[in-house]
């Protein structure tokens, strides 16, 4: 439940402000000048702020749509990512989020319209091959969409566009407005996924896994192509059998044809935003295994990475096409 | 002026509030409920502590020098620790009744808007939030919907720097909502309007201190690595391997004593060596974790 709302001033009178803001009554509004000067604050608490994150209304003025990191992808040379808001409803424990912010509070920004047009300009300059736009970078595509109307919204601006995809990528099961509308064949839809026991002590606040698999089936069943990501690798005792299950649970679930790509990718951050987590969250056993840095990258080292990618490959092999299949390694 | 400090570590007083409150007549209803004594007799602040429950109060005087005087003051004087919560409480403007109404701070800023802070975890379940100005002088053109007093804003800057957001606290009672109530506030009065509200504030204190304890777990350096310190040399840089590995290697083996894992440990490099090497089987999900 949000109790505080800061709005922006130049937003106030928004429609798309009066519209959140409706949904919840009983929140206090307070108006601001620019969202950073809440969001950016130097001396906030992270850990202690997501016990109860307020919402943010702010206008985005620039930087609507960037390239993706290099290593990020499903198969498109030309990648670009948006966010139309900051921070997440859950509370995964390897999240960058967390190391990346300083406030756990969720900024939306309600100009969708200037992401669209963007997303048009992005289009136009970019007139050879194939072009994915990827929408959960800094936040869940899907969780906050009973407020926020984003994809409501969004999904068609991609309808009938031959030469860009849109991928969704969340951890929620709330499948609406996507059981409502038309299956789009170039917005993927994508679940994250570890096994269940890993997800159960890391994906705090996230459905268990075993409701992913039954929210993905359900789509597929109604014609929306499904990504399924692997992202991140966890290391964890007796990974493998784990992971084994994961894996024969989702390929019994979900027909082969509705899988559009499957990508995974190691656990890896850049030293400064490790550190950051490790001082949020210094009891987390997660981070008790000795995770190696190199090149100012913290990660399981190259032995553990390939291991964990080979087995995983190895699981998929004979029954995805390895078209579908792509590493992600992008250093958040 | 940092005379007589106070030596905490070791002394048996567990910090979880600072007050720092501008009147005696403010901070009486706190002192008489929270069971504080007048201590420290050579500070330039009159300053109270309950050394059971770990709280500190320091009076500052009116106005934002003061109030930013008063908390500097405090936390040098008695070293006070990064997870202890700093609570400002006391009487403030505002356009509308009832009077007595408490109210916590959700924003604060100077008259111009040229500074702005946001403290405090809100407990909205508690008492209403609201918006703060602080100002220089005493005024009574009170705008709707927003409180008035001469403090907040510099106790919210400087209480966080010592702290966080989140454990820095303002709970403002309204006094006045014109000039007629201004001109009349006086010592008892004020005593009155805070003592009416003191069952909302022990709520408060009851959730501000799970806050502290949680703050305290992540923070503060664990027994034994104290021990380990006190026994070898470690340099700068091998002391803050040590805190790390410690708290990775307390998760990973929650029950071996860490006496018993370094018992054989002669310098600084054989108890990070130790770590290091329980550490690689610290795989995560293993079954006794």
């Amino acid at each position: 439940m949000i109790d505080t709302i800061f709005i922006e001033q130049d937003v106030l009178d928004h429609e798309r402000t009066k519209t959140v803001v409706s949904k919840f009554p009983k929140s206090r509004r307070i108006i601001i000048s620019r969202y950073q000067e809440v969001f950016n604050k130097r001396t906030q608490n992270f850990r202690l702020q997501k016990k109860q994150p307020a919402l943010i209304l702010a206008s985005k003025h620039k930087n609507f749509v960037l390239p993706a990191p290099a290593g990020f992808g499903i198969g498109t040379k030309k990648n670009f990512y948006f966010s139309h808001m900051y921070n997440c409803l859950y509370d995964c424990r390897y999240c960058f989020l967390q190391g990346m912010y300083s406030s756990a509070n969720y900024v939306l920004f309600v100009n969708y319209e200037d992401f669209y047009s963007q997303i048009e300009t992005t289009i136009s300059d970019n007139a050879k091959g194939r072009i994915t736009f990827f929408s959960g970078y800094d936040c869940d595509s899907l969780a906050f969409e009973k407020i926020s109307g984003f994809l409501k919204n969004t999904l068609p601006v991609f309808s009938g566009l031959e030469r860009a995809d849109l991928e969704l990528r969340t951890k929620s099961v709330q499948l609406e407005p996507l059981l409502s509308m038309e299956p789009q064949q170039n917005c993927i839809v994508a679940f994250s996924l570890m096994p269940e026991e890993l997800a159960k002590k890391l994906d705090n606040k996230a459905p268990s896994i075993s409701r992913r698999i039954a929210a993905l089936t359900r789509l597929a069943e109604r014609g929306w192509p499904i990504g399924l990501r692997f992202d991140p690798l966890i290391y964890s005792y007796d990974w493998k059998e784990k992971y084994e299950r994961l894996v024969g649970s989702l390929l019994e679930a979900l027909p082969n044809e509705s899988i559009h790509s499957i990508s995974y990718g190691p656990l890896r951050f850049p030293k400064k935003m490790y550190s950051e987590i490790f001082k949020l969250y210094p009891d987390e056993d997660l981070f008790s295994f000795s995770m190696k840095e190199a090149d100012g990258i913290v990660s399981y080292g190259n032995g553990i990475e390939k291991e964990m990618s080979d087995f995983l490959l190895g699981q998929l092999s004979g029954v995805v096409s390895s078209e579908k299949i792509f590493q992600c390694l992008s250093q958040t | 002026m940092l005379i007589n400090k106070e030596k905490i570590l070791g002394g048996g007083f567990e910090f979880s509030i600072c007050w720092v409150i501008a009147l005696p007549s403010e901070a009486r209803p706190i002192i008489s409920a929270f069971k504080l004594t007048k201590t420290d007799d050579e500070a330039v602040f009159p300053i109270y502590k309950n050394e059971v429950t770990g709280q500190l109060l320091i009076i500052s005087g009116i106005g934002q020098m003061n109030a930013a005087a008063a908390t500097s003051y405090i936390c040098g004087r008695y070293n006070v620790p990064a997870w202890v919560a700093w609570i400002n409480i006391g009487i403030a403007g505002y356009a509308q009744e009832p009077l007595g109404k408490l109210f916590q701070v959700a924003k604060i800023t100077d008259e111009r808007q040229t500074r702005v802070a946001y403290p405090g975890f809100r407990f909205s379940k508690l008492m209403p939030l609201t918006t703060l100005i602080t100002r220089e002088q005493p005024c009574n053109d009170y705008k709707t919907d927003t409180l008035y007093d001469m403090e907040g804003l510099a106790f919210a800057e400087l209480a966080s720097r010592f702290s966080c957001n989140e454990l820095t606290f303002l709970f403002k009672v309204v006094s006045d909502t014109n000039a007629k109530q201004l001109r009349r506030i006086k010592p008892s009065y004020v005593e009155k309007l805070l003592a009416q509200n003191m069952r909302t504030i022990f709520l408060l204190v009851d959730e501000v201190k799970e806050l502290v304890k949680e703050e305290k777990r992540r923070l503060d350096v664990s027994n034994d690595v104290k021990v380990v310190l006190s026994k070898f040399h470690f340099s700068a840089s091998r002391k803050v391997q040590l805190v790390q590995k410690y708290r990775r290697w307390k998760t990973a083996f929650p029950n071996t004593p860490f006496s018993r894992a370094c018992a054989h440990a002669k310098s600084a490099g054989d108890v990070i060596h130790i770590l290091d090497e329980m550490l690689i089987s610290a795989v995560f999900d293993r079954p006794s974790s």
